[in-house]
């Protein structure tokens, strides 16, 4: 999309007039990041720009990825899961590069362009696609905060009303900056897994002995751990969050640069602590890590205490209603941003709550079903927890296949199309991750029937 | 001339004002092909999301 408007007889451009109070609010980031390009102020611009790409990241680093990581490492060592985990976030940060990118360029959220371009029951399928992953998937985040509260003895209730009153909080000041801010500076705290490994104290020769190795079990056994890993690291959410993030934050083709920079460091952060928790994890493999339980409880923050001290259980403890609560927003305002696209209702940040209703309604409602799911006695949670990243993972490759279309839509993204290169990563990335959803996905139906 | 030149404090791209994002882009002209894909693309996540669903209710009668 080229930044030319309708010509008038003179030559001069119409612009609307009045200013919306979300053009105005937009136009006055824009303002500083232009101000910061022209005055040279490099470190500046590049704070700026910053945040759709990390939070994206961060925001996946959530409550079931980090149980994920650790769970693995607890139950197999570092193994094979590791370079795996680096290769996953590899993948991600290849396809959220487009996401940006397109919503740099088109300044439209995943779901309406969907929507737009192919129609009307694609554009409901993919936000029906996500709005179910992204329940489950809260559920899950919802459980990861009631686990961290728990170590510290602290209830189900308080863990339901945390979540809602951030994601309250954080959508009361009425522009994308200010949450943006808000969850970024919450994002930090993802840094506690590694912290956490740090204090575990793990012996660089024991990691580099065992990577490259494979676990033991069945078949069924490694596809769920692969697919999970999968599953923690590209998701549905982060398709339609990071683009309509991208869009609502103003970003335009002179930022790519930075989208990028965004993205990959994102992504580096993002590893560095996944792998944090995968080897702080780790260290209960050799203590029975394959037979802890107590996910609806603090079970793991508490095995870990037992074996490498009280200060590993806390930071573990904290990392996890961190990364719960950085994901019930980013996920929640992806719920938020699918659901008013698809229906063509206001969905930006930088509008009133009665100027976007639905999309604060949505966004609000997502948490609250999630929060509500996790009060009830014997909910599965557990299940619940360890299937989102899997259903997610089956699920992905429909979004996936649109995100390249629309990348390589020449109508719509002008000179900024997927390279050659960029499509034969992108097109593996996606036959590999629907491989891996499909095999898994049989292999376990064809158990529970009783097949094989 | 410029967004910029007429307003001193609009710095938005054309495209990027509301009253341009809220027209729809025209619809894909794709493919008989791409159309098949798509649509077995479709068919394929119903059924794998529907075992799925199934494989995680009967775990949860175990």
């Amino acid at each position: 999309m080229s930044a030319q408007g309708p010509p008038t007889g003179d030559g001069a451009v119409a612009l609307p007039r009045p200013l919306s109070p979300e053009d105005a609010a937009r136009s006055r980031d824009r303002v500083r990041v232009h101000t910061a390009r022209h005055g040279g102020r490099r470190w500046y611009l590049l704070y700026l720009l910053v945040g759709p790409g990390i939070l994206t990241m961060i925001g996946e680093n959530d409550g079931p990825s980090m149980i994920s990581y650790a769970a693995t490492g607890a139950t197999y060592g570092i193994g094979v899961f590791l370079p795996f985990t680096l290769v996953t976030f590899a993948m991600a940060v290849v396809v959220q590069e487009m996401c940006m990118r397109v919503g740099a360029v088109t300044h439209r959220g995943y779901g309406q362009l969907v929507l737009e371009r192919f129609g009307a029951v694609w554009g409901w399928f993919a936000a029906g696609d996500l709005v179910l992953t992204n329940l489950v998937t809260l559920i899950a985040e919802f459980v990861a905060i009631r686990i961290g509260l728990a170590y510290f003895h602290i209830g189900a209730g308080v863990a339901a009303l945390l979540g809602v009153t951030l994601v309250a909080f954080t959508l009361s000041g009425g522009r994308y900056w200010r949450w943006e801010r808000i969850v970024l500076g919450l994002a930090v705290f993802n840094g506690l897994f590694l912290l956490a490994a740090l204090f575990v104290h793990p012996s660089a020769g024991a990691i580099l002995h065992s990577v490259g190795r494979l676990p033991g079990g069945s078949f069924n056994t490694l596809l769920l751990l692969i697919v999970s890993t999968i599953g923690a690291t590209v998701t549905p959410w982060m398709i339609f969050f990071q683009q309509s993030a991208s869009a609502d934050k103003g970003m335009t083709p002179d930022d790519l640069r930075h989208g990028r920079f965004d993205t990959a460091f994102g992504g580096v952060l993002a590893a560095l602590f996944g792998c944090g928790a995968m080897v702080a994890g780790a260290v209960l493999a050799t203590h029975g890590g394959a037979s802890i339980h107590g996910l609806a409880g603090a079970g793991f923050p508490r095995a870990l205490e037992r074996i490498a001290g009280g200060p590993v259980g806390t930071l573990f403890a904290l990392g996890l209603i961190e990364a719960g609560a950085v994901a019930v927003l980013t996920i929640s305002a992806s719920t938020g941003y699918a659901v008013s696209e698809c229906i063509g209702a206001p969905h930006s940040m930088n509008r009133s709550i009665r100027g976007a209703a639905v999309f604060y309604g949505s966004n609000l409602l997502a948490a609250l079903l999630a929060a509500a799911i996790i009060l009830i006695p014997g909910a599965p949670l557990l299940s619940i927890a360890l299937n989102a990243n899997v259903l997610a993972t089956v699920l992905l490759p429909v979004s996936l296949v649109f995100v390249v279309m629309l990348a390589n839509d020449g109508a719509l993204m002008g000179r900024w199309v997927n390279s050659v290169s960029h499509n034969v990563v992108a097109i593996a990335i996606v036959a590999f991750v629907s491989i891996c959803g499909a095999a898994y996905a049989i292999e376990s139906f064809l158990q529970t029937i009783g097949v094989i | 001339m410029t967004a910029e030149d007429l307003d001193p404090i609009t710095r938005l791209e054309l495209d990027q004002y509301l009253s341009a994002t809220s027209q729809p882009v025209p619809r894909a002209a794709l493919s008989p092909r791409a159309r098949a894909g798509l649509w077995a693309l479709r068919v394929a996540a119903v059924v794998l999301g529907v075992m799925v669903i199934v494989t995680f209710i009967s775990q949860l009668g175990q």
